[in-house]
């Protein structure tokens, strides 16, 4: 298993839409603040980044999560150098495993670092002053952003592996993700708020890296808003049990294609 | 007695309602260069693919190695290289990468090893070129290249000259010759070229609508591969009648073009020709000739329509 992670990341390294994500997903968090919502540098602060784009940035960085764990996954099924690892000797479950260990370290993995890393950097360069803001909160509600990441990434992984290609995979990811979202959005009416950031796992990322009860208040004659952090214990104990059992579920399913079907 | 390094027992595979294989049964002799012959969906390739464990077979079973559990296939195919249907590659990376991906991959320790296999099939000098910019011959090379790359004791190959220029024929015959007779590598190959397999089986299998029609040695081939002369004439109806009643002539065979094969009387070619004149048939063509594996091919494909 070790020498076709190696083989994979090798492979990865090379790839230009892999590459070329990643150099978009280092600049847009530079950029959009700046040209997009008219901020001034030294105003982006650590908190102001959370509090005012990582939710909503998330609806883009989905992308990269698809494309990079598509391609790390399926991208050798499409061009058939997948039956070398087959016809090497290494047992199918093997060759699954290795493969989504190499999709979930590149599309996981690597799209949160890259998509935490301005947290960081706007607040070593220009501080985090956003009033009741406890970083012990961001980071708790950054690792538990991780698991519904993970079940974002299973179900393109699960879809590129039996399309059997990186390509129709996140084409048909992207669809079913969007159909999910509007059956969310036109029978959000019926269902309560939390059980929809269940339903979906764009939605439950979104909340997570959303502070909705913030209050303003007016404190020596400035404005200051003030927001609560903390996530619930059930709301998080619900995220990972419904992230790891709705992941496994399209990984199972990914599996049983993967190791029971022919390759021809 | 020899080893058999790969048997296959009573195999079938149906792909729904298509039976691509039908109760197939061979064996592979260690050392020996087979042929897998037959037309385009004759089962080929599948044979290859259940070898290979990208097909599982609907039954009947398969040993390679002496291992027939899936634990033992596994290692079986490490010993083995495959090159089943087009080469595959990473098409925007180059031949050196990609063979970089597949040393990785088997775990190859020895890094010059792909110098080694690169020098052999003669791409040592393609550079950072992409596969994508190769021609089919260098992508066929890069495929043989891929399948050295192992050390393999076994090599299954599918079509492997498909593309080549003659010059690259040749020079990959002697290779799989060289590699059989110094490293002991036994060989399995299918090839349209039926001209070079005869140059280079040491046993050949005749399959034909997913069943095994005819296996042969070498041996038993140029038994089978008689001498002939082929005879076309103005009325090869009368010719025909003539060759039978005057000259005695049994073992005839009557092509689709009407013209004829005779097997014998070579000796007798003289009064043959004589007896055609004196009949009233004027000879167009008169030449010994030898049935080749094209022939013996033919002519089982024919029997079996």
């Amino acid at each position: 298993m070790y020498n076709i992670i190696r083989s994979l990341n090798f492979t990865n390294r090379r790839n230009m839409a892999i590459l070329l994500t990643i150099i978009s997903m280092i600049t847009l968090p530079l950029l959009i603040p700046m040209f997009v919502l008219n901020v001034p540098f030294k105003d982006i602060t650590g908190g102001a980044y959370f509090t005012n784009l990582c939710g909503e940035l998330f609806t883009i960085w989905i992308f990269p999560i698809m494309i990079i764990s598509c391609i790390a996954a399926s991208a050798d099924a499409g061009d058939k150098t997948i039956y070398y690892e087959i016809m090497a000797g290494h047992s199918r479950s093997r060759i699954f495993f290795a493969r989504i260990i190499s999709a979930l370290v590149w599309g996981v993995l690597l799209c949160a670092v890259t998509f935490y890393l301005p947290l960081v950097y706007y607040g070593f360069i220009n501080g985090w002053p956003v009033e009741g803001i406890k970083i012990s909160d961001i980071i708790l509600r950054c690792l538990l952003s991780l698991l519904p990441m993970f079940r974002i990434a299973a179900f393109c992984i699960m879809v590129s592996v039996v399309f059997r290609s990186a390509g129709k995979g996140i084409g048909f990811s992207y669809l079913f993700i969007e159909v999910e979202v509007l059956i969310i959005e036109i029978t959000s009416e019926f269902i309560k708020t939390l059980d929809k950031t269940y339903l979906s796992g764009l939605y439950n990322v979104m909340d997570l890296l959303t502070l909705d009860n913030s209050r303003n208040f007016v404190i020596n004659g400035e404005k200051v808003d003030v927001y609560e952090t903390a996530v619930s214990g059930k709301y998080a104990l619900m995220t990972i049990a419904i992230s790891l059992i709705i992941g496994g579920i399209y990984l199972t399913v990914a599996y049983l294609d993967f190791t029971k079907r022919d390759r021809n | 007695m020899s080893e058999n390094i790969v048997d296959v027992k009573n195999m079938t595979k149906q792909y729904g309602r298509q039976l691509a294989l039908d109760d197939v049964s061979f064996g592979i002799k260690k050392g020996s260069i087979v042929g897998l012959i037959g037309p385009n969906g004759a089962g080929k390739s599948t044979i290859m693919k259940i070898m290979g464990g990208l097909v599982f077979p609907t039954s009947g079973s398969l040993k390679m190695f002496g291992e027939s559990s899936e634990k033992g296939l596994n290692h079986s195919r490490s010993r083995t290289s495959f090159m089943i249907e087009t080469p595959y590659a990473k098409a925007d990376m180059s031949a050196r990468e990609n063979l970089e991906k597949q040393r990785r991959q088997k775990g190859i320790p020895d890094k010059g090893r792909i110098d080694e296999v690169l020098k052999i099939v003669k791409l040592e000098d393609t550079g950072k070129k992409e596969v994508k910019k190769f021609s089919l011959g260098m992508k066929q090379r890069l495929g043989i290249a891929n399948a050295l790359l192992g050390k393999p004791e076994l090599m299954v190959l599918d079509e492997p000259i498909n593309g080549l220029d003659p010059e690259g024929i040749v020079e990959i015959r002697e290779l799989l010759r060289n590699l059989n007779k110094e490293e002991k590598v036994t060989i399995i190959i299918s090839s349209h070229i039926l001209s070079e397999l005869s140059q280079l089986c040491t046993d050949y299998i005749f399959i034909n609508h997913g069943k095994i029609t005819d296996t042969l040695t070498a041996e038993e081939l140029s038994q089978e591969c008689s001498e002939y002369y082929h005879i076309d004439t103005d009325n090869n109806e009368l010719a025909s009648s003539i060759l039978t009643k005057d000259c005695g002539i049994n073992k005839l065979e009557v092509l689709e073009d009407g013209s004829m094969r005779i097997y014998e009387g070579f000796d007798d070619m003289r009064r043959i020709s004589k007896a055609l004149y004196e009949g009233g048939v004027i000879p167009i063509q008169l030449a010994r000739n030898e049935v080749n594996l094209e022939d013996y091919y033919m002519k089982k494909v024919q029997a079996d329509v």
